[in-house]
């Protein structure tokens, strides 16, 4: 289906950054120009055409195929994954709010049906133009793909520990998992901040991984997905956030999973005097 | 006369000692609503420490049980503090 992509496949280290965090950052090498062409011809559109993109924008194209996206689509959705409907450019002009925190919908299922445990569905952002503080970058949760929550209960959440903003170079993708919390920031600048959006998905399941794999890299795989958290849970949700990254790393790498338990679990060094139990010692700064 | 400042703190869990993973400030002031901003700090690492500045807590987070024991939930617990300030009238 592509071509020269395989040099461009995520490694084992790219895989676990994206199953812990949600996000994985493409720098596709355009021509010169190519950007500033995509924005001129943004620029000259009567109308939004809505998911009519490629056929309004066909250099878009470009984008899609280009080998360094297609390696990351192949190594996050597999090597059949397809691009579904539902495309948007966004545009966002000068002196905007932000939005408030929410998941994208979930067309034909309800909004906490999300895929905790696996990566099903993408989200590729495509900005051709760079993106600074104060244009409105997309603003994301690390590790949110995992939370399952009703918008009800974002309303009244607003700067998060550990938020992370897409301030990006002109021309790189963003690709996110479809369940990230995630929104736009308010533009305060004079500029307009144009983004383009085309939502993936994989249609099989991995009978090995479609990544760059080296068998000899799972301990290190498995230190991270033990001990990085990305956002700061609550306590009852440490477990259960270690579980679902074990858990979605399994069914992305068919052959090469894992135990759900790590045989380190509770190792290390023996506590400190004044410090604390060995059961509470992660947590010690977290009452 | 005095009027009513309200802050929401979230934290990891419901101790006053617990640390604060996300706030909003809502001025008294006829204005937009708190923004999502690049570079903002948390403005207290603990509600007790919101509490030793003046803060006064008006709302604490319930009691949380039957949770799903397979799925993260909702983003921290929400405490809502007010400040009572002066303000020309």
């Amino acid at each position: 289906m592509h071509n020269n992509y395989h040099s461009h496949l995520l490694n084992d280290d790219q895989i676990t950054s994206f199953i812990i965090n949600g996000y994985h950052i493409v720098h596709p090498e355009l021509q010169t120009g190519f950007n500033e062409k995509i924005c001129d011809s943004l620029r000259s559109m009567p109308e939004n055409p809505g998911e009519h993109i490629v056929e309004a924008l066909p250099a878009i194209s470009v984008v899609l195929e280009h080998p360094a996206v297609v390696g990351a689509l192949t190594s996050l959705l597999g090597s059949k994954y397809v691009r579904d409907p539902g495309g948007h450019i966004h545009m966002n002009p000068p002196r905007t709010r932000a939005q408030p925190w929410h998941q994208d919908e979930r067309f034909g299922r309800g909004h906490q049906d999300r895929d905790i445990d696996h990566v099903k569905q993408l989200m590729m952002m495509y900005y051709p133009q760079d993106v600074t503080d104060d244009m409105g970058p997309t603003v994301l949760l690390p590790g949110s793909q995992r939370r399952i929550a009703a918008p009800e209960t974002m309303v009244t959440l607003v700067n998060l520990r550990g938020q992370v903003f897409s301030t990006l170079e002109a021309g790189s993708v963003l690709l996110t998992h479809y369940d990230i919390w995630h929104a736009g920031t308010g533009n305060r600048s004079d500029r307009v901040r144009y983004m383009i959006k085309f939502p993936f998905s994989r249609t099989e399941e991995n009978v090995e991984p479609s990544w760059d794999h080296d068998t000899e890299n799972i301990p290190e795989v498995r230190m991270r997905l033990d001990s990085e958290h990305p956002s700061t849970l609550s306590r009852n949700e440490y477990e259960t956030d270690h579980g679902l990254r074990v858990r979605t790393w399994n069914n992305m790498a068919g052959s090469a999973a894992m135990p759900l338990r790590s045989e380190a679990h509770l190792g290390g060094p023996w506590p400190e005097s004044g410090g604390a139990t060995t059961a509470s010692r992660r947590r010690r700064d977290n009452p | 006369m005095t009027i009513q400042r309200i802050m929401y703190l979230n934290t990891t869990s419901r101790s006053l000692r617990a640390s604060v993973v996300g706030f909003a400030i809502h001025e008294p002031v006829d204005s937009d609503p708190p923004q999502i901003e690049v570079g903002v700090e948390m403005p207290y690492e603990t509600v007790h420490s919101a509490i030793l500045d003046g803060w006064r807590v008006v709302s604490f987070p319930a009691q949380r049980g039957g949770e799903d024991p397979e799925a993260v939930g909702v983003y921290g617990y929400e405490f809502i503090l007010e400040q009572m300030v002066e303000i020309d009238a």
